[in-house]
């Protein structure tokens, strides 16, 4: 260890190491997959599609190619680098080549290319980690769905024996479970949550679509909602069947769409063979008695939780939904002194279009929350008869923020909270820190 | 135990019980499960007998202004029952107020008015016979004061038929 020839080599290996990592994603010689963000605008019938980019002495080449699961072919890219940090790119679309201008820029450990004539279209990639499946396979929309809520829209072409031979080849996924909201007659909106096998909801929309299309070219889109951690197996078997011209996350619309979760790192959730039920239950068991034991200021507190169950989907990469009652203190879950909370509390753990390739997030959701004023002859949270006080929405948006920024924070993660509740919207970000750190991410 | 004593103590314990449960039921609103609206519910709930035996325990404690005649010897039994189902019916009261104080499993805000009512039905009955007997008849009172002095000269004027 000693020897200084040893040393010098060493240091000199170290040096090497440090500089490939450092020209890595800014001079390589090796094609980058990048994820195009409102690339497919032109020639893809949906929105966005990956890229891979060789750039080497100036000049790039490389393929525009549809995200993971569509039957679209690659087209050629071509472009020259003149300067450090600008991209000139043309892209040979099957309607005639299409130009593109890009400035670099690194946002702590992701490089993004941003197109000078469209911000909102732009290239990126991690430099220490590779785009993860759902990033590769699902669309990134403003004010749309990170995760559950999808869209599919049928081919007008599309019949239903053709549904019937294709949904045979996937039973598992053809009796997932779905919702979707049906016309409540009473409310005369459509807002009445059903569940539903897959197949059979395919099966529903394309005998109606048939049924009511105006337009023969024309079919609408419908929506449902999935298991988390399912949307990327989803949309790539959807897309394979070739009914489909669409088969993505819900874009959503003017209100945005709900995101509340937090990203840790995969090792916390996984072992060998992948995502570990075990290890998931313990991880959540211990995260959330630490998270209702103590509030912000370090007092401890009572609490009590039911009987914890999870359940496992049968389709891959097999999610899992960890759910259990709550019963904890205001001061710990919405920061509001002299009640007893109780709700349910829902982890599914995925892989969502925003985690890395060595991060898993963990989407948090909280329904049936109830209040009870404490008793000053009691020091235990009370039993079901008590809570009598249902709160609002946002009073359920308070108590996720708190979930989703304790477990993030507790184990060096991030996380996303932004909560549409109806008229009384809640948007906001897990916590100033968390959105610095992702924004450097 | 004479009438008179029978009388006092039931009314002592009505109009006291009366107090302690407008009270404690408020006391329920600040330190106990219940929030404002409840509380004052619960108050009212816990209140009507024993009101209207408080109300009329009262116009005896003020009739009684100069004195409350002692009256006959009464049996145990009613002096048992006249005191007891009073007192059980303030004690029945206040053992719902510390269930709920306490947040006795099962019990919540919705079981206590439950339970409420069916004390209140329960003991209405007694409590209104109890009120009645004791309180309730007007020429009792008149019974129960002191005899008013004797005017002599009016007297020896009736007393000579006579004349």
């Amino acid at each position: 260890m000693g020897n200084p020839k040893f040393r010098r080599l060493a240091r000199i290996a170290a040096c090497a190491i440090g500089f490939v990592l450092l020209t890595n994603g800014i001079s390589a010689g090796a094609e980058n997959l990048y994820k195009f963000v409102r690339g497919g605008d032109g020639f893809y019938d949906y929105q966005d599609a990956l890229i891979a980019l060789d750039i080497s002495n100036g000049t790039v080449t490389g393929q525009l190619r549809p995200l993971l699961g569509h039957r679209t072919a690659p087209v050629n890219v071509r472009g020259t680098n003149p300067q450090d940090g600008v991209l000139d790119l043309i892209i040979d679309l099957p309607a005639g080549p299409k130009t593109y201008k890009f400035t670099k820029e690194i946002v702590g450990q992701k490089i993004v290319w941003q197109n000078l004539v469209d911000s909102s279209s732009l290239l990126y990639r991690y430099l220490d980690s590779p785009l993860s499946d759902a990033a590769l396979t699902l669309g990134e929309y403003e004010c749309g769905a990170r995760y559950r809520a999808m869209i599919a829209n049928f081919r007008p072409q599309a019949t239903n024996n053709q549904l019937n031979a294709f949904l045979a080849t996937d039973q598992q996924a053809s009796s997932l479970p779905v919702t979707y909201n049906e016309y409540d007659e009473k409310e005369q909106l459509w807002t009445k949550k059903t569940s539903i096998r897959l197949g059979d909801f395919l099966k529903l929309q394309l005998s109606r679509a048939n049924a009511n299309r105006e337009e023969p070219q024309f079919q609408a889109p419908v929506q449902f909602e999935t298991p988390v951690g399912a949307e990327a197996y989803l949309a790539k078997w959807l897309r394979g069947s070739g009914l489909l011209e669409r088969a993505d996350l819900d874009p959503g619309g003017c209100d945005g769409m709900d995101a509340s979760y937090f990203v840790i790192n995969r090792g916390l959730l996984f072992d060998a063979d992948g995502l570990s039920q075990a290890k998931f239950e313990q991880y959540i068991g211990i995260r959330l008695n630490d998270f209702l034991s103590r509030n912000d200021m370090g007092k401890a507190w009572q609490f009590r939780l039911g009987q914890p169950f999870t359940k496992r989907i049968n389709i891959p990469p097999y999610p899992l939904a960890y759910r259990t009652r709550v019963y904890a203190a205001s001061e710990v879950t919405r920061h509001v002194p002299g009640w007893w909370d109780t709700f349910w509390v829902t982890f599914q753990p995925g892989e969502l279009i925003d985690t890395k390739k060595t991060e898993y997030a963990v989407v948090v959701t909280i329904d049936r929350l109830k209040s009870s004023k404490r008793s000053s002859g009691n020091s235990n949270p009370p039993d079901d008869a008590y809570f009598t006080r249902e709160l609002e929405l946002s009073d359920e948006a308070e108590v996720t923020a708190a979930v989703t920024r304790y477990f993030s924070r507790r184990d060096g993660g991030w996380c996303n909270v932004q909560l549409v509740a109806g008229d009384d919207a809640t948007n906001s970000v897990c916590d100033v820190e968390a959105a610095a750190v992702r924004s450097l991410r | 135990m004479y009438q008179g004593q029978i009388r006092v103590i039931v009314a002592i314990i009505i109009l006291g019980g009366h107090f302690l449960v407008f009270f404690f039921g408020l006391l329920l609103g600040v330190f106990g499960p219940l929030i404002g609206a409840d509380a004052v519910q619960t108050v009212l709930m816990a209140s009507p007998v024993l009101a209207v035996t408080a109300t009329a325990a009262l116009m005896f404690a003020l009739r009684g202004e100069v004195g409350i005649h002692r009256g006959r010897k009464v049996t145990g039994l009613f002096a048992f029952v006249t005191i007891f189902f009073p007192t059980a019916l303030i004690a029945c009261v206040f053992v719902v107020f510390y269930a709920l104080y306490v947040e006795l499993n099962g019990f919540g805000p919705e079981q206590m008015k439950i339970a409420l009512g069916g004390i209140e039905t329960f003991f209405g009955v007694f409590l209104g016979a109890i009120s009645d007997t004791l309180f309730g008849k007007r020429e009792s009172a008149a019974k129960d004061a002191p005899p008013p002095p004797i005017k002599r000269g009016r007297r020896q004027i009736e007393k000579s038929p006579t004349v």
